[in-house]
Order: C-alpha cells, then structure tokens, then sequence
C-alpha cells in the first residue's frame, strides 16, 4: 500500500502500457534495401583477428578482404565505400546476429554447407573463395600424411566447420584424436606454437598465412592432404529475395570485372569507351540494370571504383601485397580456376 | 473527484489497482516478446523445438567424465560438459575456500612482512579482471610445462608434459561394487559419529575427536573391504603412443589453468570475508575463552569460527555464486564447459538459438538456485540460536 | 628513603625498548621460531621477486619497434609491442582527426573523479551531482556527437581504452537509477511488486554475465521489434546496466536495512508519506550507509567489462589481444605476456585506485558514527 501511493505509481503504470503499445507499432515488415537507405550505412559483420581478411591495422581501421566485400556493397547500395559500419563479432555471435537480423550482411568467411543454409534462417550468397582444410605439424615429428595422425592432438577453433571436418575425416580413416577447441582462432594458434597440439587446423589459406607468423616459420609443414571443400560465402538473413539479389549481383560485378579487364583505375575509360555490350550493361552505360534491383544505374561502377575487381581486392590483402599467397583454385575460370560470374545480360 | 471517485481514496483499492496493473502491463509484455520472436522465426523460416538434442553433436569434446565421442547426440555433449562445469565450480570452490583460509591468517599475522605480503596478494589478485588472469595463467602454463618427449616421469606411471598430467585409472573388476558401498557406508558412519559426539558434548561437556575418527573411517573402511576382496582392481597406466601418452587420465593444461586463475582469483575475495568474520567477533569472547583455559585452536575452532560464520555465510555464498558463474570464460582458454559447448559449436550447426539460451539459463539458475539452498540450510544449523 | 624519592635519585635499568627499528623488527618480525623462518622465506621470496621484475621489466625490456623481431629476447619484456601501438590501445577505431574529442572526455572523467575525491566545503553535494548527471551527457556529445557541427562517430568505432570506459560507465551510471527503483520494488509493501522485482534481481544475479551479453548483443532483435536499429555496442551498454542493477539494488537494500526502525516510525508519526519519508529520510541515509559497497560494485563491473572481448569487441583487453594475433606481432609468447602485463597493470590503476577510495569512504563512515 505504501508503494506508488501517488502520482509516480500511477506513471510507471501507464508508462509501461504506452512503452508496450509503443514497441507493438514498429513492427514493420522486413524490407532491408529500404532500412538501409534510410539508415545511410550498410551494417557489416565481421569477425576481427584473421590477418588478410579482417583484423585492425596499426593505424586502428578495419581492413582485409571482408571488409573489401562491404566497402563494395556499400558503394553498390548507397554511392559511398565509406558508409559502412563493421560490427566486430566473435563466430558464433555473428552467426545468431545475422539470424536475429543485427547486420545486414555477414561478409567474414563462412562456409558454405547444408546445415548453416537450410532452415537456420541465413542465406548464402555466391561463393567469393573456394579454400579447403588442411593440417599444419611441426617437422620434426616426421609426418608426412594426414593419415598418420592417428592419436594426436588437435587444436582448432570452436563454432567453424572445422571441427566437423576432422570428426568425418578421422571417423573415414578409423583415427582416433583428442582435440582442443578454443574460442577464437588466435588462442588455438597460440597453443600450437606454444606445442600444447600436434596439429593446427583451419582452412589452407588461413594455415599459409598463420605458419609465416609462428615463432620458427621453419619448423612447421602443412600436409599435403585437403579434407574438406570450404565454399566461402557471405551471408544475408533468410527471407529477403531482393536483398539477396543485390548481394549476389554485386559480388557477382566484382568477379566480371576482372573478367572484362576493368579495374578501379581503368574503369572510367571503360565506361565511356568500351564497344563490349556486358561492359556497357554492367556499368549502367546501357540498360536499366541497377534499377531493376533498386539501385541507381551506377551501382556495379561504384562498387568495382571503390574496391577495383576481385583480383585487386585479392593482391591488395591476400595476394602480393598482403600475405603473399598464390590464388589457387581461386582464379578467373578462363585462367583454370573456379571463379564464373553468371552473364550481364 | 468526491462521490463516484471516492473510492480511489482508499489505499486498499489504489493498491490493488497498480498491483493489477503490474500484471497487466507484464502479462502483456512478455506475450509480446513471445509473439514478435514467433514472427521472426516463421519470417526466417526456423522451426522451434527440442528435437536437435537427439541429433549427431558432431564435435569432440576435450575432457568427459562419460563416454562420449563426436557420434554422441547432443544432449551427451550437453550433459558431459554441465558435468564439466560442475566438475570445475565444485573442485575451484573447495581451492578457493582451502587457500582463501590461509590468506585471511597471514593477513590476520603478527609478522609485519607475512601481513603486508596477504595485502599485496589480495589487492593484487582481486583488482585485475579474471579473464586477465585466465589467458595469463593459461599461457604461462603452456610456457613452463615441458615438451611431450621430455615429460618429467613419476615412478614410470604418472607423467606431467604440456599436455597436462597424466595418471593411471583405476579399472573396477567384478565385485568392485562393494567398495562403493563402503565408502557410502564409511561416510553414513562418520555422520552419525558426529551427531552423537555433538549430542554428547552438548549434554556431558566431553569432547570426542568426531573428526578424525570420521576421517579414518572413510579412508579405513574401503581399505579393509578391498583387502579383503583380495583388490579387484587393476591401473590403466599411461604409455607413450606415437604423439603421447595414451591411456590413464589426463589432467589437461586448460582444466588446471581455470582451476589456478578462479582459485587465486577467488581465494583473494574469500580471504578477506573470512578476515573480516573473524575480526567481527568480540575481543572479550578470545579473552574469556583463554581464561577458561581453553587452547588457542580450541578458542578458534569452538569459540570464534562458530560466531564469524554468522557474519561469513552470505557473503560467502555470494562468491561460490560469482565463483559458479565465472566458469562460462572457460571457453576461452578452450575449457570444454556448458557455455562453450552451445554457444560455440551447437550455436553454428544448429539453428535451435532460443532453446539453446533456454538451455544455458536453466542450467546456470539451477546451479546458483542449488548454491544459495544449501547455503541456506547450512545457514539454518549453524545460526547461533536466540540470535 | 622513601619510595618515591627512591625512584627519582637512583639509577635505574633502561625500560625494555619499544620503538625504534630494533625492537619494532624483534616485536613485528622475529617473536617466534616460525616467525623468524616465515620472515627470511618471505625476504627470500621478496627479493627474487623484485630482482626478476627489475631485470625482465626494465633491465631487460625493449622499449622501442615496429615488428616481433624487435624482440627476439624472451628474458625481457617486449613494451615496444605497447609503444607502437599505444594510440590504438587509448583510442580504439576512433577516426584519427577526432582524437581531441576523446581527449576532452578523458579530462571530463578525470574531472568527475577528482570531484568525488576531494570535497569543496558547502557546495561539495552539488558539484558532485552536478558532475554526476552532466558527465554522462556531456561524453554522449563529445564521443557520439550527431549535432552542433559535431560529426556522428559510431559506438562502433569505439574501442580500447575508450570502449572499455564507456561501458563502465555506462554500466555504472546505468544500473545506480535501476538498482533503486529496483530495491524500493523489492522492499515495497506491494506483494506483487515485491514479488516481480525480486525474481528479476534474482534472476540477474543467478546467470553468468557473458550470457546476458551474448543475448543482449546477438538476439535483441529476434524478440524486440526495432532493436536491430539499436547499436550492437549500445545493446552491450544496456545489458550492462541491466544486470547490474540486480547487483546494485542488493547493495541499495543492505543499506537501507542498516537503517534503525524508529528512522520509519518516526517519519511515520509525523505525517510523512511513503515517498516523502523514502526521498528526505530513509534514502538518503541508506545510500550514504551503501557507498563503500557501491563503490565495490563500481570495481566488478570495471572488471567485467572485459568478457565483451568474448563476443567480439575489442575493448582495452581485447584489442590488445586482437593486436596479439596481427601479422605484425604474433611470435615468441613474451609479447603476449607483456601485453597482458601492461594490461593487467592498467586496470590494476583504475580498481585499485577505485578500492582505496572505497575504504577512504568506509574509515570516514566509521568516524561519523
């Protein structure tokens, strides 16, 4: 009887009510191109702390090949790489944000597989690299095949498709392990360098880039075996077809760019001068094409301007002037590789 | 407002509106949460229900006190690692309490440098995060511990390498049933003993070493029953495989990283509740208990610690909760607990999120729910009656 | 002669000596046997101690680089790891240009602090309140900004040092105002507002922190429409004070309880009602009686803010860790033990600075009563 004898009881009161009926009227349906118009800035996730594709540089930004892919989706949706925002998210943290819709776009490097797409409520785009498992040993244990690593130890990080990977793997060739799973891929690194695992696993690209960074580069091999596919693929949330379509188109430009030689240096040029029809269509010379999945007819311009093809976006953080690794399967599919964009037309 | 409003003068129907209204506005509240997460699920297409539990985990788990491999489902993998975290709160609660003594002494010590030592240690030990002192303790762990081909050797059965320790399991033959009932046994005997030794002193003044004699017993009874079944039991002792020692049990880096950094952590905070129970009690009450003759561990184990403990439970229970609650970082120095097991690698394979936050919260809410009751219950016996 | 005379003209022995080095060390040091071995162990233990910090922190150390191998020593700490990327560790993603904003807030806090440390005669309360309100607001300005020609810096670009102050703070200034609406619920006479609040502090109080915020930061949306618009950082800062409230509503109610009844009685008897009584009365009694524990509570959520590097963030601790797994860094593991070192050393500053503060209040507590 006491509490809220007076004017304040009877506000928290109603205060609560009008809060409740308040909330009740934005439910809206989604229509993410439309919030992130309105927002001006696409909403990125990523996982910070895997060098070449997402961690913070010496000066504090942001950089590798995720944060690449948003720039260009930024560019492609609002005319400006800058309006972005990366949210840092550990894995399994990106995983239920994307779910319960937090960012508009998941760009860290997930794999693509049945149980993340089908009924997760999370959509996969287009593949953006094509990597595979593999297994780094110190040398000295003298292993030569994965195979071998009956009863060693591994260690790898939690939440990824790794760990499934070495299950089947192991279960296929009758091995037995143990395993030590960590919450991010920089302490299991640190506890293989520290020798507490036999074996560091991640995907081949990642394991190339982290062996040059171990106390004694030297000491450690990679095995030749690759046990799994790793279709790497940036995320959308399920449920939103003309987003998705934006996303897809958009890292689809970034690969026939490259196709079609235009570059972020040359593409003005190209622009203006080029005789090829996709060309034209592409970058919005011809053709309604950004208007048919609501962009301005720059969009696909935009995109490659702010970011160059997907082969400038590979030397500049995984290739020649990043970690220095070769493209691998990862090439134009006119040069032996993987990468096809379907046709502008 | 007089006539038709005049009811709204009297407390009792004020009350009992904003009562009313309280379950209103939450009854309402909670629909809507509910209501709006139904719509989000049917929009992304995510169909609810536990029955993912009984899927393939698919994941291997680094320490299990059951058998479990990746072709458990993933309620196995649930169980063993709540049995983990348990395992853990359990054994780092006992640490924490044992060290947390000791801590309170030397800071309660006459020698000055013993005194200043408690206080650097407790300022030092409760003032730096503990997920600080997680990753530290971890790391420099791995550091000091030797390489698997050169593990120190105790006498050809037990192993220490950076892959934790490794000692022999006993393996239980036919009849070893008997010595779990002894030692169920021994333990329902050295109660009673204790009962009737406080009966005793209680009613007669004389004293009887309840504890000791309760002590030997559970030690002894086991002792006597397995000799006298002529020992079925044999030793798994470890062997080195090809990478490292196989079989035997293994006391991994991570487990003992997490028990060193929650009991230093916690034995910094203990320490000083037991200092502070024990100056809570009168000067007058250690004086009168010396004039009567009685010892200083007598004064200490009859007279003071019976009084601090009225003073000492409820913050103490607070820390077992805050201890409790501490063990889901294990995680991050790859602990295999509750938490990293959801919200790590079951988070990503399935897409069950809001059962599995279900799960998280029911489980952490009985462990602290358990916490504060037997806390309670202890609380109730030892209260000092008429206070 | 008599007695007294006695004393006065005839020599005697010296009194037994009861100050000085000597007798201080004998009393404090060497009584005992166990005594003296503790004391020589604990020299023992002290000065290897203090030999290896100087040689592994100072002697040792190396102070400048760019890279890993400018530490290739393991036997001294690597602080040009701290020294090349410091500006990241204070500021976090903060676009560079705009540092001078964080810096006014640095010295706002330092300013706040220094309010609630030394008092100013009569208008102390005041100042202390004003600070109180007006800092919160003022860091929301200056760190967020959005107007007055002020650029919008996203919570997303906060990171280091920075993050990890605005949550405590956040956390802190977030969870006082709910933990005494929560607390007057749970003591009210109303059963079902009792009821409610006193499941929602237990609640809190009974899961592990990192869950909330886990909840909070990756799911608000699936059950709150519009919470996506709300800033993943943000959803950190009111999970923050949304459990600590729970914490800070116990420590409301410990003391409101030390509070003699007759303080209720008579307000009472002379007319008050409930919230005239709670407002000039009880309350401000109950929260003078709970500042030492208030303070304590400040200490753990100070801690706590660490656990957002588990999900993500990079706070002080986490970028620091992040910076740890960088091309540029990751080698020999005496870097790694050197960053947490530094950082275990700057929130050695904050807590304990915040812990001695914390008995300051409680020796002066002591005083008054």
């Amino acid at each position: 009887m006491k509490f809220l004898n007076s004017k304040i009881g009877r506000l928290t009161v109603m205060s609560a009510a009008i809060a409740s009926l308040g909330i009740m009227a934005t439910v809206a349906k989604a229509d993410r191109l439309a919030d992130v118009k309105k927002a001006g800035v696409l909403h990125c996730g990523v996982v910070p702390g895997l060098p070449g594709y997402g961690f913070i540089n010496k000066e504090g930004k942001m950089v590798g090949f995720d944060i690449d892919l948003c720039h260009a989706i930024g560019a492609a949706v609002l005319g400006d790489a800058k309006k972005i925002k990366t949210t840092k998210m550990s894995l399994p943290v990106a995983f239920n944000a994307m779910k319960a819709g937090s960012v508009d776009v998941v760009t860290h490097r997930f794999t693509w597989t049945f149980g993340r797409d089908v009924g997760t409520g999370l959509d996969f785009t287009r593949v953006m690299v094509f990597d595979g498992q593999g297994f780094m040993v110190r040398k000295k244990l003298g292993v030569t095949s994965g195979k071998q690593l009956d009863g060693a130890t591994f260690c790898f990080s939690s939440g990824a498709t790794t760990e499934g990977n070495v299950a089947d793997f192991a279960a296929a060739n009758g091995m037995k392990y143990k395993a030590v799973t960590f919450g991010s891929m920089g302490e299991s690194q640190k506890a293989y360098n520290a020798g507490r695992c036999d074996v560091f696993t991640t995907d081949k690209f990642g394991l190339g880039a982290r062996r040059t960074s171990m106390t004694n580069p030297s000491e450690h091999m990679i095995l030749p075996e690759t046990i799994s596919n790793e279709p790497i693929s940036p995320m959308v949330p399920h449920g939103d077809q003309v987003w998705k379509d934006i996303v897809v188109w958009t890292l689809n430009a970034l690969i026939a760019a490259e196709e079609h030689g235009i570059t972020s240096k040359n593409i003005d040029d190209m622009r203006d001068n080029s005789k090829n029809p996709f060309v034209q269509r592409m970058l919005g010379k011809t053709g309604k094409f950004g208007n048919k999945i609501g962009l301005g007819k720059d969009w696909a311009y935009n995109a490659i301007k702010a970011v160059g093809n997907y082969g400038e976006i590979w030397e500049r953080n995984l290739g020649k002037d990043g970690l220095g690794m070769p493209r691998g399967k990862n090439t134009l599919h006119t040069k032996g590789g993987l990468l096809i964009s379907p046709p502008f037309r | 407002m007089t006539g038709l409003f005049s009811f709204w003068r009297k407390g009792s129907v004020r009350s009992l509106f904003y009562q009313w209204g309280l379950v209103f506005a939450l009854s309402f509240g909670i629909f809507f949460v509910i209501n709006t997460a139904k719509e989000n699920l049917e929009r992304l297409g995510i169909k609810t229900g536990f029955g993912f539990l009984s899927d393939e985990a698919g994941f291997a788990i680094s320490q299990s006190i059951f058998d479990y491999s990746t072709a458990s489902s993933n309620w196995d993998a649930i169980v063993v690692t709540f049995a983990n975290t348990i395992i853990l709160s359990v054994i780092a609660g006992l640490f924490a309490t044992f060290f947390g003594f000791f801590v309170a002494m030397a800071r309660l010590s006459g020698n000055f440098l013993l005194r200043k030592s408690g206080e650097v240690y407790v300022e030092i030990f409760r003032n730096i995060p503990l997920l600080l002192q997680l990753f530290f303790w971890y790391f420099a762990a791995l550091k000091m511990l030797p390489d698997k081909r050169q593990s120190v050797n105790f006498f050809d059965v037990a192993y220490l390498n950076i892959e934790g320790f490794m000692s022999p399991t006993p393996v239980f033959e036919a009849g070893s049933d008997a010595i779990f009932w002894s030692i169920l046994i021994a333990f329902l005997l050295a109660i009673t003993i204790w009962f009737w030794a406080t009966r005793r002193q209680t009613n007669t003044g004389e004293p009887f070493p309840a504890l000791t004699v309760g002590i030997g017993l559970i030690f002894a009874l086991p002792l006597i029953v397995l000799w006298l079944l002529d020992f079925p039991v044999t030793w798994d002792i470890p062997k080195f495989g090809r990478f490292n020692f196989e079989g035997g049990m293994a006391l991994q880096p991570e487990f003992v990283a997490m028990l060193f950094g929650l009991t230093l952590y916690n034995s910094a905070f203990i320490g000083e509740i037991l200092r502070a129970g024990i100056l809570s009690v009168d000067k007058g009450q250690r004086e009168a208990a010396g004039s009567i003759g009685l010892s200083q561990i007598q004064t200490y184990r009859k007279i003071i610690v019976p009084q601090a403990m009225r003073l000492i439970i409820p913050p103490l229970t607070n820390q077992y909760l805050n201890l409790a609650k501490s063990t889901a970082l294990a995680g991050a120095i790859g602990y295999a607990d509750l938490f990293w097991a959801v919200n790590g690698a079951m988070t990503t394979q399935t897409s069950q999120t809001i059962e599995l936050q279900a799960i998280i919260l029911v489980s952490y809410l009985g462990i602290s729910f358990f916490i504060a009751t037997v806390m309670a219950i202890y609380n109730y016996y030892t209260k000092i009656p008429g206070k | 002669m008599d007695p007294v005379n006695r004393i006065f003209h005839e020599e005697q022995p010296p009194p037994v000596r009861t100050t000085g080095l000597l007798a201080w060390s004998k009393e404090n040091l060497f009584s005992s046997w166990f005594n003296i071995v503790i004391s020589i162990l604990l020299f023992w233990i002290i000065y290897q101690f203090v030999a290896f910090v100087l040689s592994w922190g100072l002697i040792n150390a190396v102070w400048f680089g760019e890279t890993a191998q400018a530490c290739p020593d393991s036997s001294g700490a690597c602080w040009a790891f701290i020294t090349s990327r410091w500006r990241l560790f204070v500021y976090g993603l903060y676009p560079n240009d705009l540092y001078w904003r964080v810096n006014v807030v640095y010295v706002l806090a330092a300013i706040t602090i220094a309010s609630f440390v030394w008092s100013f005669g009569k208008s102390t309360m005041r100042i202390r309140m004003t600070m109180f309100i007006g800092f919160p607001i003022a860091a929301y300005i200056f760190l967020i900004g959005g107007f007055w020609g002020l650029k919008y810096i996203t919570p997303e670009n906060f990171g280091g040092l920075l993050l990890t102050l605005t949550i405590a703070t956040s956390g802190i200034f977030g969870s006082i105002p709910l933990g005494l609406i929560l607390m007057l619920g749970r003591t009210s006479d109303l059963k079902i507002y009792s009821k409610v609040c006193t499941v929602f502090i237990e609640f809190w109080r009974g899961v592990p922190h990192i869950v909330v915020i886990v909840m909070f930061v990756a799911l608000l949306p699936l059950f709150v429409p519009g919470g996506g618009k709300v800033d993943i950082v943000v959803r950190a800062f009111i999970a923050f004070a949304a459990f600590n409230s729970a914490y800070m509503a116990e420590v409301f109610r410990g003391g409101l309880q030390s509070i003699p009844k007759g303080q209720f009685e008579a307000s009472r008897a002379i007319g008050l009602s409930y919230w005239k009584m709670m407002g000039y009365i009880i309350l401000p009694q109950a929260i003078r009686n709970s500042i030492p524990a208030l303070v304590n509570t400040c200490i753990s959520i100070f801690k706590e803010t660490t656990i957002v590097l588990l999900v993500g963030f990079s706070d002080f601790l986490g970028i620091i860790h992040l910076s740890l797994e960088t091309p540029d860094w990751l080698g020999p593991p005496h870097i790694s033990t050197s960053g947490y070192v530094f950082a275990a050393m700057i929130y050695f500053v904050f807590t304990f600075g915040m812990s001695k503060y914390s008995k300051r209040l409680e020796n002066r507590s002591n005083v008054d009563n």
